[in-house]
Formats: C-alpha cells, structure tokens, sequence
C-alpha cells in the first residue's frame, strides 16, 4: 500500500515533468534552459555512456569507480569507528577523552574537510585523497550514532550478565556488543548512503577524466551541457536507494531475532 | 550451632544517593539483620512495603551493582565477606523481562555456563537443557526471546540462574508484569525449583496473597526513609505443596494473610 501510493507519487512527478516540458522549446511552459524534457534527456544517454575523452569508459565505468570508493571508504570507516564507538559507549573515561569528536562532528562543516583532506592526503594520489575524505564523512556521522546505539543497551542486560559470572571484555564482547549489533548496522547502512551523496563533492573537487567517478561526470556535465546532469545525477539517486534496500535485507539476514 | 557464617548480612546499612545534589534522598537507613546458613535449607524472604520502602535496594546491594558497592554506610556481608561486586553466586531475576535477545533460549540459559567455565564444554548443553525443562520449556530451546510470552521470559530468567546452582536468588518483583493464572503458575514452579535447589530467595513483591505463599519469612518495610520494620515467621501457614489458589483457601491462610495485611498499614499509616 505504502509502496502503491510512493509509486503514485513518482509517476505524478514524471508526468508534470512532462506536462510543463511538452512541445517545442519555445512554446514550454519551462524553459529548456531551466529544465530539459524527459525526451532530452533520454537522447543524451548515448553522449554519456560512449567512451569519450570527456567521460573516458562511459559513465558505466565512472558508477564503478565511486561505487568501489564508497565502499573503500565505508570499509576504513567501519574499522576505525566501531571498536571507537563500542569503546566510548562502553567505558566513561574513553568517552570524555574522545568526545571533542562528536562536537567536531556536530558541528564542523564536512565541506570544509574536502579542500583540507586533499592537502592532507596529496602525497596518496588522487584516489585515496576521494577515500579518506569519504571516510572522515562516514566516520564523524556514524561515531555518535554508534555510542547511542551502546549507550542504549539497558543496563538490565549488564547486570544480568555480571549475576552470570560474564565480567570484563567478555561483558563488552558478549553483551554490549551483539546487543548494540543491529543499531550498529543501521548506522553503517545510513552511512553509506551518506557517503554516497559526498561524491558528489569529493569527486567534484580536483577532478581528472581517468579517475573520475559519477561525481565528477555530474560537475563536468554542468560545465560543458547541462542536460548531461540529469542521467548522472539519477543515477545517484536510484544507486542509493538500491544498495539501502539490498543492505536492509542484508540486515534482515544477519539479526533475525529482531524481526521474528 | 554451626559456625557457619551467615547467608547475608547487614550491619548498620544505610543507602543514600545523588549524595550532594539537590535531589539527595535516602533509601534505606538503619538495615541490621542476618539470614542463618540452615543446613541443607534455604529460606525464602519475601519483601513487602509501599513503593520506594528500598525494597529494590537492598536486592540491589546484595547483588552488588554499580552503585550500590560499598553501601554508603554500614557493611553487607555474603557468607561473611563484603559484597565487591556481581557474581554467580548470587542470580538475580528482574521485573523486566532480561533474557537476552540476540539468544536462543539455549544459549541465554548456556551463557552462565559459558562465563563460569563450568562443566566440560559438550556438557553444557545436557546442563541447559535439564533446567529448560525443568522450567516447563521443553520444546522452546531454539526460539528467541522476542518469541516468548512474560511467562517464558522469566522462566528463562529462572533456569537461566538455577543452572548455576547460586546460593541466593534475588527476585525483584519477578511477577508483577504477568497476567493473574501466568502468576499463579509462576509462584507454584517458584516453590518447587526452591525445594530442589535449597538456596537462600529474596523475593521482592506488592502482592501480600504472594508473599504469605511463598516465604518462610515475610518482610515488612516502611518508607521515607526504608526501614526494616516488621517480620513474621510464626503466624505464617505450614506448607502443604499446594497450588496457590487452593493453598489461600485454608483458614491458617487468611488469618496469615490479615495479619500481614494489619502490620503493613500499621507500619505504613
């Protein structure tokens, strides 16, 4: 039903789309220079997807490039942030000590990261300048989402567990963790997402052709031919709603208890 | 007369929290009791007394919680040794349901067994399943908590502690939450696992018809601050292995019932 009336909603947005792009360009009642037609921007697919020295493989290849990125980037997040995160949901003294982290990551614009981060990570190359700061952006919005997702284990569980003999890292590792697991994992889940809608900036930013991604296809397409965004930038959009439902069922899979 | 130390005991016991704040208040003052080691007998203590008598508090402080260790005052003894902290030999049952959810009712009743190291690995299982059974869970050992009724939760709770064999079990108003005949039914197995495992309960309820059925002592406390103020043993009606519901209709039950009932208003005017 829900799924019934969002498709509803996508149809009515494609079809006043249409309605105020219909006719020829002079006679719209948007202007193509505003908005082009869903007729153009259908035709300029080819323009996007043929190998060109502008998007050198396509934009095929470019949706691979960002993809593995967000996934890299993700990765090095995950590792960092959730021993980090268990940790300071876990132990008072390590949570004051890092908790300038999360008033950075309340508060300290991400933009200003990606000029700084490409300073900072030069000497890498190009790729892992786009890595690293995909990172920082995964880590600084996951890093209180997870210290919640500990802090909000009932101390009830604790207490029981203690009663059974658990003390200690098998208390964080038995206990905190698999039950802090599922709210762990949506914060991960959230998080790519997040980061998939940084490429846009990180890719943006000190862009070249070769490595560029669907980020940079997006920025390139807006200074040469706007009518080049719109395929990328759905791309983006539908890429991140895609890879949101395949990793909800991933979640689904790994804490089924939650569900039944 | 055994030289045996005692079970628990409190000496002079005071619990104050939020010490230096403005929401300051005392829990429990002036605790002074002891609970004998019987031979080869546990008792069971239930607690009565209005909300916020330190009922839970002093379950708390037996338990040895965060917080709670060392008590602002006075000393809390566990066979003649201060409480330092949790441990199993002291299993603790709450109101809310604590089995945990990322367990099958096998493993949260293996997880004891597991922490303690105790028994051979391949044992343990055998060890689990005996008290699953005993609780009346046979056949449920795979599920989740999320799939189990009040009931089967603190059943799982229950055999989840008895597995370790704990010489005091503490039952923080373990009832409460359950419909009418669930509650009877978990008083009736309540006595029962007792008699075979013969540890010391301290049972935490605001039921009166619950506390006459159960204890071998009953409790009763005052409040502002908590304080021990009353216990009755004598006046209690013998115990015939009976269900509760036949148990209360015996006259000896309802005068027992009465006269807790009088002590607990005269106490708590």
């Amino acid at each position: 039903m829900a799924l019934g009336l969002g498709a509803v909603y996508v149809l009515l947005i494609l079809f006043a789309w249409w309605f105020v792009t219909r006719g020829a360009p002079e006679d719209r009642i948007v202007s193509p220079v505003l908005i082009p037609s869903p007729g153009e921007v259908m035709e300029s697919i080819p323009a996007l997807t043929k190998d060109s020295l502008r998007f050198p493989g396509g934009i095929q290849r470019h949706l691979g490039i960002s993809l593995v990125r967000v996934l890299k980037s993700t990765t090095i997040a995950v590792i960092l942030v959730v021993p980090l995160g268990l940790l300071m949901g876990a132990y008072g003294p390590i949570r004051a000590f890092f908790e300038p982290l999360n008033i950075i990551a309340g508060y300290l614009p991400l933009i200003i990261i990606v000029p700084l981060s490409f300073v900072w990570f030069a000497p890498l190359g190009g790729d892992w300048q786009k890595v690293l700061f995909l990172a920082i952006a995964s880590f600084v919005y996951m890093l209180p989402l997870i210290v919640k997702a500990v802090d909000e284990v009932d101390e009830m569980f604790l207490n029981t567990a203690m009663t059974l003999g658990a003390k200690g890292p098998g208390l964080v590792l038995k206990v905190l963790f698999p039950i802090a697991a599922p709210d762990i994992y949506t914060a991960i889940r959230l998080s790519f997402g997040v980061a998939w809608t940084w490429i846009l900036v990180a890719e943006g930013l000190a862009a070249d052709p070769d490595t560029g991604g669907l980020g940079y296809v997006f920025n390139a397409a807006y200074r040469f031919d706007k009518v080049l965004m719109y395929v990328p930038a759905f791309i983006i959009l539908a890429v991140g709603f895609v890879a949101d439902r395949i990793l909800e069922r991933i979640g689904r899979a790994l804490f089924p208890y939650r569900y039944l | 007369m055994s030289t045996r130390p005692n079970v628990v005991e409190f000496k002079n016991v005071r619990q104050i929290f939020n010490i230096g704040t403005p929401r300051e208040y005392m829990a429990v003052t002036d605790l002074n009791f002891a609970v004998e080691d019987l031979e080869k007998k546990g008792e069971l203590i239930t607690m009565l007394g209005p909300s916020g008598c330190g009922k839970s508090t002093i379950l708390n402080l037996i338990a040895g919680f965060r917080g709670y260790v060392p008590p602002t005052q006075g000393e809390v003894l566990v066979f003649g040794k201060p409480v330092t902290g949790p441990g199993p030999d002291r299993g603790m049952v709450f109101q809310k349901y604590s089995s945990f959810p990322h367990l099958t009712v096998l493993d949260n009743v293996k997880f004891g067994l597991n922490a303690c190291n105790r028994g051979k690995p391949e044992n343990r299982t055998d060890m689990a399943m005996q008290w699953i059974k005993k609780v009346g869970l046979g056949g449920h050992e795979n599920k989740y908590p999320r799939q189990l009724s009040g009931g089967q939760q603190q059943r799982v709770a229950l055999a989840r502690s008895l597995v370790l064999a704990p010489r005091i079990i503490l039952m923080d108003e373990p009832f409460s939450a359950l419909d009418e005949p669930t509650r009877i039914e978990m008083q009736r197995l309540t006595v029962e696992l007792w008699h075979e495992v013969e540890a010391t309960v301290f049972l935490v309820t605001h039921s009166i018809a619950e506390a006459v059925y159960l204890a071998d002592r009953v409790w009763i406390f005052a409040s502002n601050p908590g304080r021990l103020e009353v216990e009755i043993t004598d006046a209690l009606p013998p115990k015939r292995g009976e269900d509760p519901l036949s148990a209360q209709e015996h006259s000896d039950f309802k005068e027992a019932v009465q006269l807790v009932t009088h002590e607990f208003q005269r106490v708590n005017p």
